[in-house]
């Protein structure tokens, strides 16, 4: 929306957008330059600080967590116990490690499977649970036709593991060397997402338009559901969130949860990883 | 005038109604009907469509599962020594072989994979009219990630993904799972795919011959629109993502029906076209699909209504029809009708020469036109003959009134009858019955001192007794001219009647000559009620004998008469049955009982008159209006005479037939006159009429010497009177005696004929009669 409604433009910023696919990830697209700035999940932005480049937060877009492990009722499963043994799919990314943190503290042995971009696989009842966001795959399940009610579901944030999500990255270099055009994308993008609240009609038409363009599929209603969980994740509606800002106790969570998983050696300096943050505006 | 009393209206109202009603229920009917044989044959239509549509499908994906069944049979057992380009070439002839196929694909897992292989997932593929060769694995092995590999390897068995686009064509891929190691092992080796374009689906499913309204869609097993008339929605939507957004549950259970793997057919409201249809849907038998027909029924509907639309329009233009025949037959009854209407009140008004309406036609109104006009023929001559029959009558009812006039008159009806004499009290009454009858009374003077009272009743009643009475009348007094006895004129009558009485008839008949001076009544009686005497203390007695039979009918028929002195105090009643016969409503008779009991009253003994009314008064009372069957007749005489003493003072003497008791009566009679203050001139006037007449009878009436009584009767009252009456033979003074000598000395004259002059020139009356072998004189002295 904020380029739909010129917000990048006003700020002096030329910016365009790139689908990424099953091919290069949108980290490969930021590290070969092919992209100036990135969205990453926190913990994959944290996992590949250390494991690919220095990488700069610009901008925290979701405050909150979004991940959930959906599960068939009539394949026995109501309570987190029942996993233990059974199969299920989730993805194999860094934010996954919400997961293991989740089956460690519920004493759960799964038959791990590998997920990757649709929920067929569970739909067929290959698994008895998949990983889902609250915006996406559990509204998904539902428009192939299965009722909520047939569903378990365990939100990850239910369990204290809701670690924020989407952010804007870039190379920790480019945010040293333009600082104001990070800042400048960021105030344009979280302009275009207050934009988006304000006008939600509108923005699912344009993302509808967008998506037929590239041949995704698409309808309304799912795009309206993602629109509304996406928000509550972007522009919540408590106080004392600042938008699009990284709250530094949760990256420390964050980082802590996942030094203590195993996925990373030491927590990042939140000033080097999140410069936006400290440096005066 | 408002209402339904008019034919017309009648007839309009009720079969119209009526006819509209049963066009109401035909339509109704017919609507329904056709209705239900419509959607019975549309709900078969759609579903037979929908399932020959499946088979069609099923068909083709039949064909492209036997291809890669067999293509992963062979692989299977040779992939691992076959070589890349070997794999390659039987991918080409695959395709060259099956022109429907879009794409092949062996795609090996990287785990399991023999080594040498250029891509580990080739896939041979058109590319327009060429053969194109992708490799899909690349180093990232891209393909493990896909639906199509994952989803064999991890179900192990062959799948049928979803519908995809690839490169803007619309695809389907069947996969089947490849395992190496048999017979010992089964490890997961790869995938053997092969795509199909659906361009030849979305022909297919647009040319069923659905309808107007109707179409054609497959959906796969998540309801994700395979093929549908809108377009945009294919791949985009589900049946439940259409629901969300139009917020439709039912749309959303549809959904679930439809991919619960039973073929079925529901109502349901399509949101493409809006009409209500029917959704027909069968799943397929390869690929979890489900073909669905749609067929709308409001098109049906339409169809029906237009149908029920055109019998409406047909029935109303017949309604109309129907209201203007109506109309016309209605009015060729009712205008006769009003016609003959008018023709009636005319008639009834009085104008029988009213113009009746042709009749036209053999129809009910023409038949009764023609008896209306026979009728007012008859009532014509009917009319006529009335006039003719009451003229008739009236002719006749004014003779019998100039008749009634002539009886009457031929009934005397003045009274007082002879104004001048003092001496007699008469009151009659005759009431007919009808207008004549055949009772009569009559009464007339025989001489200066008798007077004949009758009454009579003809038998029968009416005209022919009228007659009869007249004639009897007309011969009673004629008879009393040459007769004064009444049994002798009775005996006349009858004579006379029984002549040329060849009805007969008879007439009870009573009459009687009435001295007035004497009071004696000399009767005879024909058969006739008993008359009744009434005394002056209310009794009555009757005169009941004696009683001959009837007249008219006996020839030679003798009669008797009959005596009784009335004295001035007793009334003689003369009447006919009509009195005594008279009925109250209850039939009972009046009777002489009731008659003898009305004269009882003492005002009856003030005049005739008074007593005739007070019975005629006690007739009505004791009738109480019933019709009088009978003439009512009354005749009441009564003698006045002042020297009529009642018969209490009248004095008897008896004395033998010599001159010495002669004497010793002469002395009773003056004694007995003494204390009556009677005058010294009449006292002397008694004596010498005694002397005088008894001498007479004592010298003249015995011829032997027995000792004879002489009975002397005085009447000391007014007028004196006094009667003899000897036993002696026949001899009337007043004519047997010698006649006067009135020289020679006195001793010598004979005294009868000297006494009796002086007698008479002293103004003495004297009456003599024979009678029962008696002389009977009487001697009425002068007023003093």
């Amino acid at each position: 929306m904020a380029i739909e409604k010129g917000r990048y433009r006003d700020a002096g910023l030329d910016v365009s957008l790139l689908h990424t696919g099953p091919g290069p990830s949108s980290l490969d697209f930021l590290i070969q330059g092919k992209a100036d700035f990135s969205t990453l999940f926190l913990a994959d932005a944290i996992f590949d600080n250390e494991q690919a480049a220095p990488l700069a937060n610009v901008s925290q877009l979701s405050q909150r967590s979004n991940l959930m492990l959906v599960a068939w009722k009539n394949m026995g499963i109501n309570k987190p116990a029942d996993l233990d043994g059974q199969p299920i799919s989730y993805w194999q990314s860094a934010f996954s490690m919400a997961f293991d943190i989740f089956f460690k503290q519920q004493n759960i042995r799964p038959e791990a499977k590998p997920q990757h971009y649709s929920i067929n696989l569970f739909l067929h009842r290959g698994v008895a649970a998949c990983a889902a966001m609250t915006y996406n795959e559990y509204h998904r399940i539902y428009q192939a036709g299965v009722d909520y009610d047939q569903l378990t579901v365990f939100r990850m944030s239910d369990y204290g593991l809701g670690f924020p999500e989407d952010g804007i990255y870039t190379l920790a270099e480019t945010a040293r060397r333009t600082p104001h055009v990070c800042r400048a994308l960021r105030e344009a993008t979280i302009a275009g997402w207050e934009y988006a609240q304000l006008h939600p009609d509108e923005t699912v038409e344009v993302v509808l338009r967008e998506s037929r363009r590239a041949g995704v599929p698409a309808n309304r209603p799912h795009l309206r559901w993602m629109l509304n969980h996406v928000l509550d994740s972007v522009c919540p509606s408590d106080k004392g969130v600042r938008r699009g800002h990284l709250d530094r106790s949760a990256f420390d969570d964050t980082a802590r949860a996942m030094r203590s998983a195993g996925m990373i050696k030491q927590v990042p300096a939140f000033e080097d990883f999140a410069p936006l943050e400290t440096r005066a505006p | 005038m408002i209402g339904f009393s008019s034919v017309r209206q009648r007839l309009l109202t009720w079969l119209l109604t009526v006819a509209s009603l049963v066009l109401v229920a035909v339509i109704l009917w017919s609507y329904s009907t056709a209705r239900h044989r419509l959607e019975v044959d549309m709900e078969a239509k759609a579903a037979f469509l929908a399932d020959n549509a499946a088979r069609q499908i099923d068909a083709q994906l039949g064909v492209l599962q036997g291809v890669v069944q067999g293509m992963a049979l062979t692989l299977e057992s040779q992939y691992r020594t076959m070589t890349f380009e070997q794999v390659r070439a039987l991918q080409t002839v695959c395709l060259e072989k099956n022109p429907g196929i879009y794409g092949v694909c062996v795609a090996l897992d990287p785990e399991n994979a023999p080594s040498g292989w250029k891509d580990l997932a080739p896939w041979g593929h058109r590319k327009g009219a060429v053969l194109n060769y992708t490799g899909l694995s690349g180093d990232t092995h891209a393909h493990v990630r896909e639906d199509w590999f994952e989803l064999p390897k991890h179900l192990g068995r062959p799948v049928w993904s979803e519908p995809y686009k690839w490169e803007g064509v619309l695809m389907v891929t069947y996969s089947v799972p490849i395992y190496q190691g048999w017979p010992r092992t089964r490890q997961f080796a790869g995938v053997v795919t092969c795509d199909l374009t659906l361009d030849w689906l979305d022909r297919m499913i647009t040319n069923l011959p659905l309808g107007k309204g109707g179409y054609g869609l497959l959906i796969s097993r998540n309801a994700t629109y395979v093929a549908h008339p809108m377009r945009e929605i294919v791949l985009n939507e589900t049946v439940y993502s259409i629901a969300e957004a139009r917020n439709d549950p039912e749309l959303r259970e549809t959904g679930h029906q439809m991919v619960s793997g039973k073929p079925g057919i529901i109502p349901f409201k399509s949101f493409v076209t809006g009409n209500i249809s029917w959704l027909a849907f069968t799943p397929l038998r390869s690929g979890d699909w489900i073909m669905a027909a749609i067929i709308s029924r409001d098109e049906m509907q339409a169809a029906i209504q237009q149908l029920s639309r055109s019998q409406t329009a047909i029935g109303l233009l017949g309604l109309l029809l129907l209201a203007l025949a109506i109309g016309r037959i209605s009015r060729s009854i009712t205008r006769p009708l009003g016609k003959l209407r008018d023709a009636a009140n005319t008639l009834a008004a009085g104008n029988l020469d009213a113009a009746l309406p042709e009749p036209r036609g053999h129809d009910e109104v023409a038949h009764l036109t023609h008896a209306f006009a026979e009728m007012r023929d008859n009532l014509r001559r009917y009319v006529t003959d009335l006039r003719e029959t009451t003229a008739a009558r009236e002719r006749m009812s004014s003779e019998l009134r100039i008749a009634h006039e002539i009886q009457m008159g031929l009934v005397p009806k003045t009274f007082p009858a002879f104004p001048s004499r003092t001496d007699l009290d008469l009151y009659g009454v005759l009431e007919p019955a009808r207008e004549v009858g055949g009772d009569f009374y009559d009464f007339f003077l025989l001489d200066e001192n008798r007077m004949v009272v009758a009454i009579g009743d003809v038998s029968g009643k009416g005209v022919p007794a009228a007659l009869f009475m007249a004639v009897t009348r007309s011969f009673l007094r004629s008879a009393f001219r040459s007769e004064t006895d009444p049994s002798a004129v009775m005996a006349n009558v009858n004579e006379e009647l029984v002549e040329g009485n060849d009805t007969c008839m008879f007439v009870t008949l009573f009459c009687a000559v009435f001295d007035i001076d004497t009071g004696r009544l000399q009767y005879a009686n024909a058969g006739h009620n008993p008359p009744a005497i009434r005394h002056s203390d209310g009794s009555v007695e009757w005169i009941a004998r004696p009683r001959g039979t009837v007249a008219g009918v006996v020839p030679h028929a003798k009669y008797q008469d009959g005596t009784v002195v009335l004295s001035n105090e007793d009334m003689l009643i003369l009447y006919t049955d009509g009195v005594t016969e008279a009925m109250n409503a209850a039939e009972e008779l009046y009777g002489e009982k009731r008659m003898s009991g009305s004269l009882a009253d003492p005002v009856c003994g003030k005049t005739c008159r008074v007593a005739t009314e007070r019975i005629l008064a006690d007739i009505r009372t004791f009738t109480q209006g019933a019709l009088q069957s009978d003439d009512i007749t009354l005749l009441v005489v009564k003698g006045l005479k002042a020297s009529m003493p009642a018969t209490a003072e009248t004095r008897s003497f008896s004395l033998e037939n010599n001159f010495s008791d002669m004497e010793r009566v002469l002395d009773d009679v003056e004694s007995l006159l003494q204390p009556t203050g009677a005058s010294a001139k009449r006292k002397y006037a008694v004596r010498l009429a005694l002397d005088e007449l008894l001498s007479n009878v004592i010298k003249y009436a015995y011829d032997d010497q027995a000792v004879h009584r002489i009975t002397l009767d005085l009447e000391p009252g007014t007028p004196f009177a006094l009667t003899i009456t000897d036993d002696g033979k026949p001899f009337n003074p007043l004519e047997d005696a010698p006649a006067p000598v009135l020289d020679g000395p006195v001793e010598d004259r004979p005294i009868g004929g000297l006494g009796l002059h002086i007698l008479q020139k002293m103004g003495m009356r004297m009456n003599y009669r024979r009678e029962d072998n008696r002389n009977v004189l009487r001697v009425v002295l002068p007023e003093d």
